[in-house]
């Protein structure tokens, strides 16, 4: 079976059922992808299935196969989100910081000039234990200013 | 990161800072031949500054706070420095508290002076180096971003040139530290170092080694105050992909290929349990409560305020009840290990290096030179991380099986697990004077003893959780008495973020507002008259007043409440602009004003630290309290124990009060005064005492 994960073709040998968060983190090392709840309600796991932030602990790999799947690892460094984040200073433990990127990335896709209400809106899905919410708000709109 | 293989490599100058019984000492790393390597700070040739730090990274910025100390008296260029985390040993720990901990708030109060002396005495050696080099007298060079620079002909040289150099001189006995005029660094908002790893998804966690043929564990876990009577494993092995099914301390650990084939194989046990002594909520606050009957051990009398409380015409009498708090780190507890025949390797996210050692020795018998512990980054700590077990636990699997393990706790199994800021209640009982002062404050409370839990046995006396805060409250008034009743209960508790501050903060501050109230008094205005002494105090709290507008009073619809709590060597002091509109809070904004003492290292930490504090404090005050029914919490994911979101996060203001006098701690005295604060504002709104939390009930 094959997966597009980052642009790059793998070849893996798990059943169909197997959550697409095992996968990539057990099979493709991409450890990026964090696990938290396992029930698709804190977040952290967040990936990008065509564009669409999902919940990747809770989608089996084989509905996922031959569609293109983006991780934390794939969106480029320099990627204004990212730039944004460091700018604001987000991080603070930095585990759920992964699936709030990979959201916040879909949001800017989709929308790049969000108002604040649309940013809570698009992120109150994923939890924050360290309380980054407001800089995430913050990085956010950094990050629709440096796309102009 | 660099690796510790990467760093034995490297060349230059390399310091250790020695722990000894008295504090700290710095030799450099040749004149130790025949003791393990220590805490090392290296300078290499290629210009390159290593730090390894003996705390653990668990959002509060230490790497970065600890690598600014050393780069200031080195005077190093900030885009050099690198951090690696210690390896675990006795040649790491922390003499002030006699182990290798992250806790307490003291990362930065314990290492501040060392870590620059350091910095420091690596400077000093470069400068000498270079004079002899070039037959220049010292004074006529300076050390400056990387450079030895010859004043007189501007000639320079990168540290790195010099450092072998450097090695071969003796290393000064009193480097002179830079007067703070000086700073380059501290107290500057320098970007974190683990920025770049942590928004690429490169920073490590505690499951994210790999180690050939390892399996992964899941550990089944009995109801608190009972145990697994039986368990039948025979549908679970059943289950393709496991491996071993078998006892763990109070559990039973399921084993397999992969995380999925565990999780299905758990679900197959069947397991008897025992009765539990720990029942249900009701049971367990029933019993908390009742608690306050009994006598106590007094920690504090001043004068006497039954008599004084007695003949009182204005007077008032409360009584508190306060829920289990799970930490809730966004990692869950997990640990990758491996025991083969060289020795032990234990991947942790660890706040307790010396516990997971003190584990580690005694499971699998290899002595502390064949035992690694790697810190790995913690996905939040809170105080939680500090508790070992879930090494302990790793490390018995991977011994028995005979496989390297990586063990994971479910989000439901990390509640489970426990060890929770404990349930407590307390009596309160105050008055005030004809001039609306508080006469006299009875403060009873019944709790657990979170110290006997943490060291494992009973212990006499009152526990000084128990009771932080409010026996040695800076409020002056006259007739004081503090007691503590020991609850038994079979729950494990455990320090949670600020430990007994978290509970006595809010009764003595919402107490506090309800005297004030009693005696006609501006909450504001009589903190500031009950402190007379303490003018750091009342300097937060006047910061705060004037950043909120507390005077002005609130806008239209809103209610102000503010709190004050001295912690961890730090006042704080919040202000939280409320509002409740059918029967929901809103918090619009809440201003915190917090000193700190004369040096902040990383400002922005400092306000990271603040922000972190409010809205843990605030998810805590609306939300959180662990359910039980028959020993179990039933309240085990976020759907049913929720935490706060970003819709109802507040914007928050940090104001940094500089002052004269002991340096304090800040990954917890952000926390404790924002929920009284919150109380004292609804209380504005209602009329209402709270005096149960969580505030929408559990």
């Amino acid at each position: 079976m094959e997966l597009r994960v980052n642009g790059r073709l793998y070849k893996i040998e798990v059943d169909p059922d197997t959550h697409l968060l095992w996968v990539l983190r057990e099979h493709l090392r991409l450890t990026g992808t964090k696990f938290g709840c396992l029930k698709a309600i804190c977040g952290s796991c967040t990936v990008l299935v065509e564009g669409e932030p999902v919940r990747s602990c809770s989608v089996q790999v084989g509905e996922v196969f031959g569609r293109e799947i983006t991780t934390v690892e794939g969106i480029p460094k320099d990627h204004p989100v990212k730039r944004a984040w460091k700018e604001v200073g987000v991080p603070q433990c930095g585990y759920c910081q992964s699936g709030q990127i990979v959201q916040a990335y879909a949001l800017l896709s989709k929308n790049p000039r969000p108002t604040r209400e649309e940013i809570v809106r698009a992120m109150k899905g994923n939890l924050c234990r360290c309380g980054t919410y407001p800089r995430i708000i913050r990085a956010v709109m950094r990050a629709s200013e440096m796309m102009g | 990161m660099m690796t510790r293989r990467d760093f034995f490599k490297l060349g230059g100058l390399s310091l250790l800072v020695v722990a000894t019984p008295k504090g700290f000492d710095i030799v450099k790393a040749s004149d130790l031949k025949r003791h393990s390597p220590r805490l090392w700070i290296n300078l290499s040739e290629e210009n390159y500054l290593t730090v390894l730090v003996n705390k653990s990274e668990m959002g509060q910025g230490v790497y970065t706070g600890i690598a600014q100390l050393v780069a200031e008296e080195l005077d190093f260029p900030w885009e050099r420095v690198r951090v690696m985390p210690a390896p675990a040993g006795k040649a790491y720990i922390d003499p002030y508290m006699g182990s290798q901990l992250t806790g307490g708030s003291t990362s930065i109060r314990h290492m501040f002076e060392i870590m620059r002396s350091a910095g420091a005495a690596m400077r000093e050696m470069l400068i000498e180096a270079t004079s002899r080099l070039w037959k220049v007298p010292k004074n006529r060079l300076k050390a400056e971003l990387g450079y030895v620079i010859d004043t007189k002909t501007g000639k320079k040289v990168p540290y790195g040139k010099v450092s072998s150099l450097a090695m071969k001189l003796p290393v000064p006995l009193y480097p002179k530290l830079k007067d703070p005029e000086e700073f380059r660094y501290i107290g500057r908002s320098l970007p974190r170092i683990d920025l770049d790893e942590k928004v690429n998804g490169e920073a490590r966690f505690g499951l994210d080694q790999f180690f050939e043929k390892q399996i992964y564990a899941v550990i089944e876990r009995p109801p608190f105050g009972g145990r697994i009577v039986s368990y039948d494993p025979s549908e679970t092995r059943k289950v393709k992909g496991i491996t071993h099914v078998f006892r763990v301390g109070k559990g039973v650990a399921v084993c397999g290929d992969s995380p999925e084939a565990v999780l299905e194989g758990r679900k197959k046990l069947k397991i008897k349990y025992s009765k539990t002594s720990v029942g249900s909520t009701e049971g367990l606050k029933e019993h908390c409560l009742q608690l306050l009957h009994k006598r106590g051990l007094v920690a504090r009398r001043d004068g006497d305020p039954r008599e004084e409380y007695d003949k009182s015409e204005k007077r008032i009498e409360l009584t508190y009840l306060l829920p289990y708090l799970y930490h809730a780190c966004m990692e869950p507890m997990a640990c990758t290990v491996k025991i083969d025949k060289e020795g032990c390797t234990i991947y942790a996210p660890t706040q307790s290096q010396t516990s997971v050692l003190r584990h580690a020795r005694h499971i699998t018998g290899l002595p502390e030179s064949r035992i690694r512990v790697i810190t790995t980054y913690l996905g939040g700590g809170f105080g939680r991380k500090s508790n070992s077990e879930f090494v302990a636990e790793a490390l018995k699997i991977a011994r028995k099986t005979g496989r390297p393990v990586k063990l994971f706790y479910t989000r439901e199994d990390d509640i489970q697990s426990g060890w929770f800021r404990p349930m407590c209640s307390a009596l309160l009982r105050g008055s005030v004077d004809e001039s609306g002062v508080p006469s006299s404050l009875y403060f009873k409370i019944a709790v657990p003893a979170v110290f006997e839990w943490a060291i494992g046995k009973e212990r006499r006396g009152v526990d000084s959780a128990a009771v932080s805060g409010v026996a040695n409250t800076f409020y002056e008034i006259p007739n004081i008495h503090v007691e503590f009743v020991k609850s038994k209960v079979k729950i494990p508790v455990w320090f949670w973020r600020s430990v007994g501050h978290t509970h006595n903060a809010y009764i003595m501050e919402t107490f506090l507002d309800q005297l004030a109230h009693l005696g006609g008094k501006d909450p504001v205005d009589l903190r500031l008259e009950l402190l007379g002494m303490h003018i750091r105090a009342q300097g937060v709290i006047e910061k705060v007043a004037e950043a909120s507008g507390w005077h002005r009073g609130p806008k239209e619809g809103q209610a102000l409440g503010m709190a004050y709590h001295y912690s961890f060597g730090t006042h704080v002091a919040q202000v939280a602009e409320v509002s409740l509109i059918d029967g929901k809070v809103k918090v619009h904004r809440v201003v915190c004003a917090v000193d700190l003492g004369p040096f902040v290292v990383n400002p922005d930490l400092v306000v990271q630290q603040m922000e972190s504090g409010i809205i843990m404090g605030l998810s805590a005050f609306l939300y959180e309290g662990v359910k039980f029914k028959d020993g179990f919490a039933v309240n085990n994911n976020f759907d049913t124990y929720p935490i706060l979101r970003m819709e109802e996060t507040p914007e928050i203001e940090v104001h940094i009060v500089r002052s004269e006098g002991e340096m304090g701690g800040i990954g917890e005295p952000g926390l404790p005064p924002i929920a009284p604060a919150m109380a004292n504002a609804l209380f504005r709104i209602t009329g209402k005492p709270i005096t149960e939390l969580p505030y929408y009930g559990l």
